[in-house]
């Protein structure tokens, strides 16, 4: 029986591949996951892509925020994962909540930065408890 | 090296501290894949160690989890509250800290689980600090070798086999054999005793309702305000039974740490490696001998070697061990009593046998043993128990051989005769434990011969009538002898005195 290949391992092999300027390596990874019935891997393998492109110093962060980003904030953003990881490449992906009713929450493929008026308030609601 | 001048060195400072502020408030995380079993699957949280806490989001609020399998693509980690309450798809945050539990003296006289919480309706227990619930044993320089006793008030324990504090001794044997009597006794007597030996008791998956009655009787007799104990029941999640004995040993390590002397019981080591089996069979660990995990050894090694008697330079505290062993049909060579003893200094082995002929404590003679205990005996003791093993080891050889109804020469029957009450004598009922004076005079009378005239089924009256003559006419010898020294000539001219007139009494 075939030794089944990790995650960690698919996302090296694809980030290599791609930074070689590979075109086909997504379609060997779909026909892979396909083939070997793990299709429902797919979002765990993205962010494990993602994982080790950030290692590599490409970081793909997830921003949401309750309005839409002004580019001031956009910069800011940038300059804080820069300076976090050392990378050398920040790409922003937004998106608009308004459960947050204010500021943002800033996701990369391993950590998280909730700096949103919904989690100040829940934690003020959760000090106000504990008293 | 490259030379740094104070200027440099303070522009690298604050670069440095720019940094880290930068990074403040960022979460490491990740995601539950699945969940069930009490065990939840983890992607992410690629920072996580061994053994770290986790922070679960859940319907209502968090689910604390403590990470155990750190494989390539994922983390195992066992739930420390219900996995109904976990949802596939729930953020996970690593806390960044290990397990740690409230430790101090706060925690006297109260009943608590493994994360220090109050089960018994009293008031939140708040402490000063807190202790490690893994933490490394002691070094071999911090030590110091067994030399003070730790009083069972058992008679056949303390001049058999003496117990000394910072010793682990093993009690193991089958089900109702008395196992947990011996140690509810051992407790009972650091309080009749004034020891000032604080036990902590830890319940693995015990029935609440036995515990209960374990509490309301540590109450009557007044043990409680010394005791601590760590309960689990049968239908906590197998992971607060897995921490139950740790935690509890680091409530344990706050007294030896401080000077003071601990005793812990660990009821029962058993169902702790089965809760530890289970948890490793369902984080998929590869099963080994009787479907245990490869490290299962390592589970009760680690947690005995916190035991110990502390040098003087550390302040002299100690941490003595009682764990506890089912058998199945009298077999401690099955995995777990094996490994247990041979990690132990020592065992008490009861016997269905001998519990069932009505000889209670049923502790079996040529089984048991305590390797460093002697040297912690008090002398008292000592000096009347020295060939008391041996003798009771032969008798019960030559009493099984008796029963062939074979001639028996007159020394063989002297031998029969004295085992026969010295068996007698060494029985002893629950909740009674003796002072060394007790214990001292009672094996005098039969090593002496003074009972020789007694018939057995009447040595328990006249020991009992030999304790209370003593004690009422020679109260000031007694507590002198009660300190553990040997008596001196006028104390045992007077003991052997009245050994013999309570003797005539009994004669039939």
């Amino acid at each position: 029986m075939a030794k089944k290949i990790s995650r960690y391992q698919l996302a090296e092999y694809t980030v290599n591949e791609l930074q070689k300027g590979s075109k086909t390596v997504i379609d060997e990874i779909a026909a892979y996951l396909v083939t070997e019935h793990r299709t429902h891997e797919l979002e765990l393998v993205v962010r494990d892509i993602e994982a080790e492109f950030a290692r590599r110093g490409l970081v793909v962060v997830d921003v949401t925020s309750a309005d839409s980003l002004s580019e001031a904030l956009e910069r800011t953003v940038k300059s804080f994962v820069a300076n976090a990881y050392g990378a050398q490449t920040v790409e922003l992906r937004t998106s608009i909540d308004p459960a947050l009713l204010g500021g943002v929450k800033v996701k990369t493929p391993f950590d998280e930065l909730d700096g949103s008026l919904q989690r100040r308030i829940t934690q003020l609601k959760d000090i106000k408890i504990k008293d | 090296m490259r030379e740094v001048s104070v200027k440099e060195l303070s522009q690298s400072l604050r670069d440095a501290i720019s940094r880290l502020e930068v990074t403040s408030g960022l979460e490491n995380t990740g995601v539950v894949i699945r969940v069930g079993d009490g065990v939840a699957w983890i992607h992410g949280l690629s920072k996580a160690a061994y053994s770290d806490m986790l922070e679960i989001e859940s319907n209502n609020g968090t689910v604390e989890a403590f990470a155990l399998n750190l494989m390539e693509d994922e983390i195992g980690a066992v739930l420390l509250g219900e996995d109904v309450d976990v949802k596939a798809g729930a953020k996970v945050t690593l806390k960044g800290t290990q397990l740690e539990v409230p430790v101090g003296p706060e925690l006297l006289g109260r009943v608590v689980d493994p994360l220090g919480r109050a089960l018994d309706g009293g008031p939140a227990i708040t402490t000063g600090q807190t202790g490690l619930v893994e933490r490394p044993a002691i070094g071999v320089m911090g030590r110091k070798s067994v030399h003070e006793p730790l009083m069972t008030g058992i008679v056949s324990i303390d001049a058999m086999f003496p117990i000394g504090r910072g010793q682990r001794e093993l009690i193991i044997g089958d089900r109702q054999t008395g196992k947990t009597a011996i140690a509810i006794d051992t407790m009972i007597n650091q309080a009749r005793q004034k020891t000032g030996v604080v036990n902590v008791y830890v319940a693995i998956g015990q029935k609440r309702s036995k515990i209960a009655r374990l509490v309301e009787r540590l109450k009557e007799e007044g043990v409680m305000e010394q005791t601590i104990i760590v309960a689990t029941s049968p239908s906590d999640p197998a992971s607060l039974l897995y921490l139950a004995p740790y935690a509890a040993t680091a409530m344990g390590e706050y007294f030896r740490d401080n000077s003071q002397h601990a005793l812990m019981i660990y009821d029962d080591l058993t169902k702790h490696a089965v809760a530890y089996r289970q948890m490793s069979l369902l984080l998929r660990r590869p099963p080994g001998r009787e479907a245990y995990p490869g490290d299962v050894f390592y589970l009760h090694s680690r947690l005995l070697e916190r035991s110990a008697k502390l040098s003087d330079s550390l302040g002299a505290g100690s941490l003595t061990a009682l764990p506890i062993i089912e058998t199945q049909a009298g077999d401690i060579s099955a995995y777990i009593p094996t490994n247990v003893i041979s990690i132990t200094d020592g065992q008490i082995f009861l016997e269905s046998d001998l519990f069932n002929q009505g000889i209670r404590p049923a502790i079996s003679a040529g089984l048991s043993v305590s390797r460093v205990g002697g040297a912690a005996q008090t002398k008292a003791v000592k000096s009347v128990g020295g060939n008391l093993k041996l003798g009771l080891s032969q008798y019960r050889e030559l009493a099984s051989f008796a029963q062939f109804g074979s001639d028996l020469d007159s020394a063989t029957k002297a031998q029969i005769d004295r085992g026969q009450r010295l068996t007698e004598l060494l029985k002893q009922s629950q909740y009674q434990p003796m002072g060394v004076w007790e214990q001292y005079v009672s094996i005098h009378a039969i090593t002496s011969g003074a009972f020789d005239e007694v018939s057995v089924a009447r040595i328990k009256d006249a020991q009992a009538s030999l304790l209370s003559t003593l004690w009422k006419e020679h109260k000031t010898a007694m507590r002198t002898l009660n300190k553990g020294d040997k008596p001196s000539d006028e104390t045992l001219v007077a003991i052997d005195e009245t050994a013999a007139s309570v003797s005539k009494g009994f004669k039939d």
